[in-house]
């Protein structure tokens, strides 16, 4: 099965810890795969994040994903790189509240030199598909959370990236809106996005994620496939 | 908002610092800056009408050394009187037909330069109460004939080469009243940066006119001395607020640029994760602040020009 992240013996150790914050931890996602990294704060989920959106480079070891090896890549081979491989949603969404929705979900699309009509069109499917279309010109101040995290997944969608990593994407929802977002993820996974998600909710982790994985101070404390079988019955009805 | 908020912030900030900068600069020298504005003379000369000629005199401004000349100027001195009967101190009357010359350039500060005989132009230190446009003194008190004076205006040279200004023929009928006349010769040197050089340039004058015609010099540096102890006293508060204003513009656009720099942070690990390249984040940056920033610098300076012209206007009459 082709792997989409490949982690080799990486480690990260921040200038003044004594010990790493991550690894060396060695770890493969295949194509299509939704895996969920969860563990206590400070346990090096985000760092494990970062290290694969190529935000930050590992102290030793080899990340590779979609096949190229991105912590020996100059900054602006990496931007380049993670506009056209890799898409992000965050817990507080990170949108340009002074871009339109339909702005902020076309942004990623004209840095990869995407034609205005062509981005236009694929916001607009994304748009319908998460059901946010009626709100193209608004402002994501006017929006919900649950809507704002919608627009920040289509955001992350417009380049249809081969990964989607999703930082805590519930973290700052309400019930209803994180079930909204969950569905979403559940979604997205079924049509074949690869997604790597961390988060504190179990329950997120379980009812979303084919695999979790579970990280104490750094270190891969378990790695647990879920039941085909399970993951269908569980699913939840849209 | 953020935009407006750094161009308006910029602007005032830039303009208060052209406003603090300009005050000091004046302050810095204020006689210097206003003596090089009005080409002042470093050397004020009286000449008596009966030991020499308007042809030697004419040749004193080829002299060596000499770089520009006015006059002769017909002078003399009177006490006038005001229309209460009260006596001004007595002042140096010339006649100058204007008020520019190649040599002290008299600036007008209130009125107009005399056009007729049977008016005045008084210096700006006489200004007062008795003495407004439009009055009228007397040459001298308690002769039915003495010339009255109207004064038409107000004018400051910082030579101090006179105390009023007439025409050269009121000059002349004012001094038939009992005052003498005298010819003023205003010259400005190449080299007159000290006591010493003024002083050479004096013998050369006497060499040509012979010394029983030069009646009396005054050295622009003996001006200057006055006009510095007078200033002497305002120039550290004017500083100081100059300081202040530019101390103050410095805190308000650090305050700006780091609360833009603030919310610029989070924007940019945003436009960082959605793959911007540094040099994208750079240009978008620039977009976002510089534009208003670099509009706001540019009516601050605009503006803080426009409102430093008053000040530096009075901070030349020190």
């Amino acid at each position: 099965m082709h792997q989409v992240i490949e982690l080799e013996r990486v480690a990260k150790r921040y200038d003044s810890a004594d010990t790493p914050a991550l690894g060396p931890l060695t770890l493969s996602v295949a194509r299509g795969e939704a895996l969920a990294v969860t563990g206590p704060s400070g346990s090096g989920k985000s760092t494990l994040l970062n290290l694969v959106a190529g935000l930050d480079k590992p102290t030793d070891g080899a990340v590779i994903v979609a096949g190229r090896r991105i912590d020996q890549l100059s900054q602006h081979a990496l931007a380049t790189f993670r506009r056209a491989h890799i898409g992000m949603a965050f817990q507080f969404f990170n949108l340009l509240d002074d871009l339109t929705v339909c702005d902020n979900i076309q942004l990623p699309a004209q840095l990869t030199g995407t034609r205005r009509r062509d981005s236009a069109s694929r916001a607009g499917e994304l748009m319908e598909m998460l059901g946010i279309q009626k709100h193209a010109r608004a402002y994501p101040g006017r929006l919900s959370g649950g809507e704002r995290q919608r627009v920040g997944v289509a955001r992350a969608l417009i380049n249809r990236p081969e990964l989607l990593l999703a930082d805590e994407p519930t973290g700052a929802l309400d019930t209803a809106s994180g079930h909204d977002v969950r569905d979403l993820l559940m979604d997205l996974h079924r049509g074949g996005q690869t997604i790597v998600l961390v988060t504190h909710d179990l329950s997120l982790a379980e009812t979303v994620a084919s695999r979790t994985i579970h990280l104490i101070d750094g270190h891969l404390a378990r790695d647990t496939h879920a039941q085909a079988s399970r993951r269908a019955c569980s699913a939840p009805a849209r | 908002m953020q935009t407006v908020v750094i161009a308006i912030a910029t602007m005032m900030a830039v303009a208060s610092a052209v406003v603090a900068g300009s005050l000091m600069v004046a302050a810095a020298a204020p006689f210097d800056h206003a003596f090089a504005k009005q080409r002042g003379a470093h050397l004020t000369a009286q000449f008596d009408p009966a030991r020499v000629s308007t042809a030697e005199l004419a040749a004193t401004r080829k002299l060596d050394g000499v770089t520009a000349s006015a006059g002769p100027y017909s002078s003399t001195s009177f006490r006038p009187v005001d229309q209460t009967g009260f006596r001004l101190p007595t002042m140096t009357l010339v006649g100058r037909s204007g008020a520019d010359s190649a040599v002290d350039r008299v600036e007008m500060k209130s009125g107009r330069w005399v056009q007729e005989p049977g008016e005045i132009v008084l210096s700006t230190s006489f200004e007062g109460p008795g003495t407004e446009i439009g009055s009228i003194l007397k040459s001298t008190s308690g002769t039915a004939s003495a010339p009255a004076l109207k004064v038409v205006g107000f004018a400051l040279s910082t030579s101090k080469t006179a105390d009023s200004w007439a025409t050269p023929a009121q000059v002349e009928a004012v001094a038939s009243q009992g005052h003498s006349v005298t010819y003023q010769m205003l010259y400005r040197f190449d080299s007159a940066a000290t006591k010493h050089q003024i002083l050479a340039d004096r013998m050369q004058l006497d060499s040509v006119t012979g010394s029983a015609a030069l009646l009396g010099t005054r050295s622009w540096l003996d001006t200057k001395r006055e006009a510095d102890q007078g200033a002497a006293a305002t120039v550290p508060f004017v500083m100081a607020f100059g300081v202040l204003g530019i101390v103050m513009s410095v805190i308000t656009v650090s305050s700006v640029i780091s609360g833009a720099v603030g919310v610029g942070l989070r924007r940019i690990g945003i436009l960082k994760a959605l793959g911007f390249t540094p040099r994208e984040i750079v240009r978008a940056y620039v977009a976002q602040a510089m534009v208003p920033a670099v509009t706001g610098i540019i009516l601050g300076v605009l503006m803080g020009n426009v409102l430093a012209v008053p000040m530096l206007a009075d901070a030349e009459s020190v």
